[in-house]
This record gives C-alpha cells, sequence and structure tokens, in this order.
C-alpha cells in the first residue's frame, strides 16, 4: 500500500500557544471566579427578592 | 482498497475505502493510547452520548504492521467548516470543548481540534476521530490550545462581532485563521471581552513573540495543571456561548417573510404541487440537493418524503436560521450548507486532494431549485442553456425546477438598476434550454403569477 507524502503541520502545538497556558488559565480561573460570584449574587438578589414579596406587607 | 487522499498526516492511523465504507487504520504507535482510550470507558461514555462515530472492531482488512481496523459508522456526507453557519460551527466548537474535558476526565486528552474532525450526523454535531485521543501527561499543555482557537474561536469571533461572512477564511486557511490576523480584523471592544482578549489577542501577542524568539532555541512551557486546563476549557466555552450571530438584516434572511412575490394562497400552492410532485416520484429520494434553498422552509416540507437533504443558501444569515430551525423542530435529515453556487468551494490542501469540491459530494437522486434561475441567469449573467447543462451534471435523475418570468416583481428588481440584455430570457427559451437534458415530467403554472415549477426527469 502507497500512502501519500506527509507533513505534521496540522498537529505543531506551537510554543507561543503552549506557553501563553499557564497566563491565560490564571485569567480563566479569574473570569470563572468572577462569573460565578456574580451568579451567586444574582441568586441572592433573586430569593432576597421572592421572599420579601412572599413576607412583605402586601403578601397574602 | 484504496487509502483516503487526505488522510496521512497523523502516524497513529489512517482512512480505507473498501467496499464503499470507510474503515479506519490504527498503527503499532497508537496501541497504549487504544487501550486507554476503551480501557477507561471514554469511548463507551461518549459513543451512549452520541458525541464520537460508534465503531466495531474488524479483523478483515488487517494487515502485518498494523494495529487494528476499526469499521466506523458510515457517514451519508462529510461537509467541511468552511461551509457550516455561524450556529454549525459552534456547534461543532463546544462539542470539541465538551469532549476534551470528559477525556481529562478519563485520563486522556484530544492531540489535535481542527474542524474537520467533526460532522453532522442527524442534525447534532459529531467528532469523527478515533485517533485523536492521547494519554494526558500531567503538567503537559494543551497540545491543540492554538488549533483550537484557530479553528473555532477566531472565525466565531469574527463572525459575532465583524462580518458573518469572514468564516469563508477557513476556506483559504485550512489550519485556521491565524490568530494576529484574527486580532486585527477584530472591533476593539473585543478586547473587554476576557475570552477574546486572553485567548487570540494575547495568545496572538505570545505567536509572535515565540515566533522570533525560536530561532534562539524554544523555552520549554511551564507546566499547566489539570484543574487550570479544566479552567481553560470552562473558559472557552463560556466564551464561545457567548459570542452570537448579530441580527443584521440581509435580503435573504426573512425572503419568505416579507420580501417574495407570493400572496399566502399560492404560496401554498407552490407547496402542494411541490409535495405532490415528490410523492408521486415512484420511490423514496435517498439524497435531495435544495439550492438556493434559502431558510430552508421547502426543505422541510419534503423532508418526511426523502432520506437525505443538503440545504444550500449563500446567504449566511439564512443558513444561520435554517440549521437552529431544523433543530427547534426535531427535523435531523436536512445538513444547511453556506454555498455560494456561482463560485462553489474547490478542491483544496496538498495536491488539491485533500478536501473535496462541492462537485465532489455524493450527487443527489433530485435537485430542487426553487424560484433561482433568475437570480443565476438574470443576476449573474449566466446563460440558460449553461445552467440547465450544470442542473443535468448534478442531479443523477430528477431536477424541480421554478421558472421565473421576466414580468414577475423580483425578476424586475434584478433588471431595475441594468440594461436587459436577455432577449432569450422567456418560458419558451427555458424549455428549448431545459429539453435538451431532461423530459418535462409535470409542470403547472403557480396561480396569478408569472412563474411555472416543473418536475424533469433526466434523458
Amino acid at each position: 500500500m502507497i500512502q501519500p507524502p506527509s507533513f505534521l503541520l496540522y498537529i505543531d502545538a506551537g510554543s507561543g500557544s503552549l506557553l501563553i497556558q499557564f497566563i491565560v488559565a490564571g485569567i480563566a480561573s479569574l473570569a470563572i471566579a468572577f462569573r460565578h460570584k456574580i451568579y451567586s449574587v444574582k441568586t441572592w438578589l433573586a430569593k432576597r427578592f421572592a421572599n420579601g414579596k412572599k413576607n412583605g406587607p402586601d403578601a397574602k | 482498497m484504496t487509502t483516503a487522499a487526505n488522510s496521512y498526516r497523523d502516524p497513529d492511523g489512517f482512512i480505507l475505502f473498501h467496499n464503499g465504507k470507510h474503515w479506519r487504520v490504527l498503527m503499532p504507535a497508537y496501541r497504549q493510547h487504544y487501550e486507554r482510550f476503551i480501557g477507561s470507558g471514554l469511548y463507551d461514555h461518549l459513543a451512549a452520548a452520541k458525541k464520537i462515530v460508534a465503531h466495531t472492531e474488524s479483523a478483515e482488512l488487517l494487515v502485518p504492521g498494523q494495529y487494528k481496523v476499526l469499521l466506523p459508522e458510515q457517514l451519508p456526507l462529510i461537509s467541511y467548516s468552511y461551509a457550516w453557519c455561524f450556529e454549525q460551527l459552534k456547534a461543532a466548537a463546544l462539542l470539541t470543548l465538551d469532549i476534551q474535558a470528559v477525556s481529562l476526565a478519563h485520563g486522556m486528552s484530544l492531540k489535535d481540534a481542527t474542524s474537520f474532525n467533526v460532522q453532522f450526523q442527524n442534525g447534532r454535531a459529531i467528532f469523527i476521530d478515533t485517533s485523536s485521543f492521547e494519554i494526558y501527561e500531567a503538567g503537559r499543555p494543551w497540545q491543540a490550545y492554538g488549533q483550537f482557537c484557530r479553528h473555532f474561536l477566531a472565525p466565531l469571533a469574527l463572525m459575532a462581532m465583524t462580518d458573518a461572512g469572514l468564516h469563508s477564511l477557513l476556506e483559504t486557511n485550512l489550519d485556521g485563521i491565524d490568530l494576529g490576523l484574527c486580532g486585527k480584523l477584530l472591533p476593539g471592544k473585543s478586547w473587554l471581552n476576557t475570552g477574546l482578549m486572553a485567548h487570540i489577542h494575547l495568545h496572538a501577542r505570545a505567536i509572535a513573540k515565540q515566533s522570533a524568539a525560536d530561532g534562539a532555541g524554544a523555552p520549554i512551557a511551564k507546566p499547566v495543571t489539570k484543574v487550570q486546563l479544566l479552567n481553560i476549557i470552562e473558559h472557552l466555552r463560556l466564551t464561545i456561548e457567548g459570542l452570537t450571530l448579530s441580527p443584521r438584516k440581509t435580503t435573504w434572511d426573512d425572503y419568505y417573510e416579507c420580501n417574495n412575490n407570493y400572496s399566502q394562497r399560492c404560496f401554498a400552492d407552490k407547496e402542494n404541487w411541490l409535495v405532490t410532485t415528490i410523492k408521486q416520484l415512484p420511490q423514496k429520494q435517498a439524497l435531495v440537493w435544495d439550492i438556493g434553498a434559502n431558510n430552508g422552509h421547502f426543505s422541510r416540507l419534503i423532508a418526511p418524503l426523502t432520506e437525505h437533504i443538503v440545504s444550500m443558501d449563500f446567504d449566511a444569515n439564512a443558513v444561520n436560521d435554517n440549521f437552529r430551525a431544523n433543530l427547534a423542530r426535531g427535523i435531523t435529515n436536512i445538513l444547511p450548507l453556506q454555498v455560494d453556487l456561482t463560485n462553489p468551494f474547490p478542491r483544496r490542501g496538498w495536491a488539491l486532494a485533500e478536501r473535496g469540491s462541492l462537485f465532489d459530494l455524493p450527487k443527489p437522486d433530485l435537485l430542487v431549485a426553487l424560484a433561482l434561475i433568475h437570480h443565476l441567469a438574470i443576476g449573474n449573467n449566466l446563460p440558460l442553456g449553461l445552467v440547465m447543462k450544470t442542473f443535468a451534471d448534478i442531479t443523477r435523475k430528477y431536477l424541480v425546477i421554478e421558472f421565473v418570468e421576466k414580468h414577475d416583481g423580483q425578476v424586475q428588481k434584478l433588471l431595475a438598476r441594468r440594461k436587459d440584455i436577455f432577449p432569450g430570457y422567456h418560458l419558451d427559451g427555458f424549455k428549448e434550454a431545459a429539453l435538451k437534458h431532461f423530459a418535462i415530467v409535470r409542470s403547472t403554472r403557480i396561480q396569478d403569477t408569472p412563474r411555472h415549477l416543473f418536475l424533469l426527469e433526466k434523458i
């Protein structure tokens, strides 16, 4: 079986792409933590708002 | 038995064609990775979730010097990312990230992340490259990170923030869009998106810096823990999920709703004629190409009557709407593709043999070309004879075509800003051109319109 010639361009990871991952991982961690914090605050506010409605003076 | 013309970059395996089927050959170098892939339960997990094509091991074609031969589930069509719409590319990107995250949990990692590893089956993205998985080494950065950003993140960001048509850059850049170029094309506000700032802009700068330094000996990458890798993947996922195609109006994306020439009754007439005609064909059509399909309305109408439909249009927003509508309605046998018929994608890659052209796709048993011919003949100066010859070359048997006469409002719009140099564009001229290649099986005039529908059979 004769196989056509090959070159490995497609699986060259690239040193820049490897090196940046350490930095990118830090940014990603911060961004995800920030997002989770916002989500928690949103959830807390929604809960608080819902409770406030339920227990407020207009609640029936 | 022949080796696939585009399967030679990976020393761990390649694809064979035999008895009309694709087979995957794994080489001995891949043995430990494949054993882990199966033994860790990763394959079962992905196959059960229909995220990877299922395969069976076969001894039939195995020859000395090879490790295993796999017979994967066969896909009816192979399509490329440069013909996908935004939502298709996004689905393929999210699938790749999902698979990488699951792989890490099983002690493995994707060694490449090209968009060519993903196809569409039953309306959903599915991973096809069984030999893309390698054993994860603790501390090692993701080898395919740069490739993922070039193949998925860069085109998605460009489509979302700059122009929906920019994904065509994938056609001329088979290994993805250069991140430096992508950074230059993105608007300044992309720096405010932490995902694009990190994975495109800073990434591009790191690549440029390292390319300059590589001659002096490339530095060793800092170790990246599994948790950090999972954070990168999660961040990429959030970034990609946050990208959306801007709802910019084009001539075509609401063509059927407010810009066509029909009253509701005429539209219903056309629908009825089409369904009746296809129902009357002797057998269910295995493959249909619907060209100039816009948002796929007529493709969806005939989907229950056919096996597979490739629904093509050149408008990015219309193709995107088509994909979303099919997904929302649970229609699984339509593959929307963004194709400009007047300039279809050609063969590409090494020796022009790596990626096929539009005309290398399996030929349809039925070609549907509704309200298209005036755009080709008048909008693009293509002689009717040439259009009909090309249609005859494409279809294996039938052609459903709508001929729109010159006094139709849509044709008048095309002629409004140009000289009428089309004396041969009329019903008799159309029939004369058609009858050189086809016989008329049935035809009708759409009520109260200068539009005619034909079912033609190749002679």
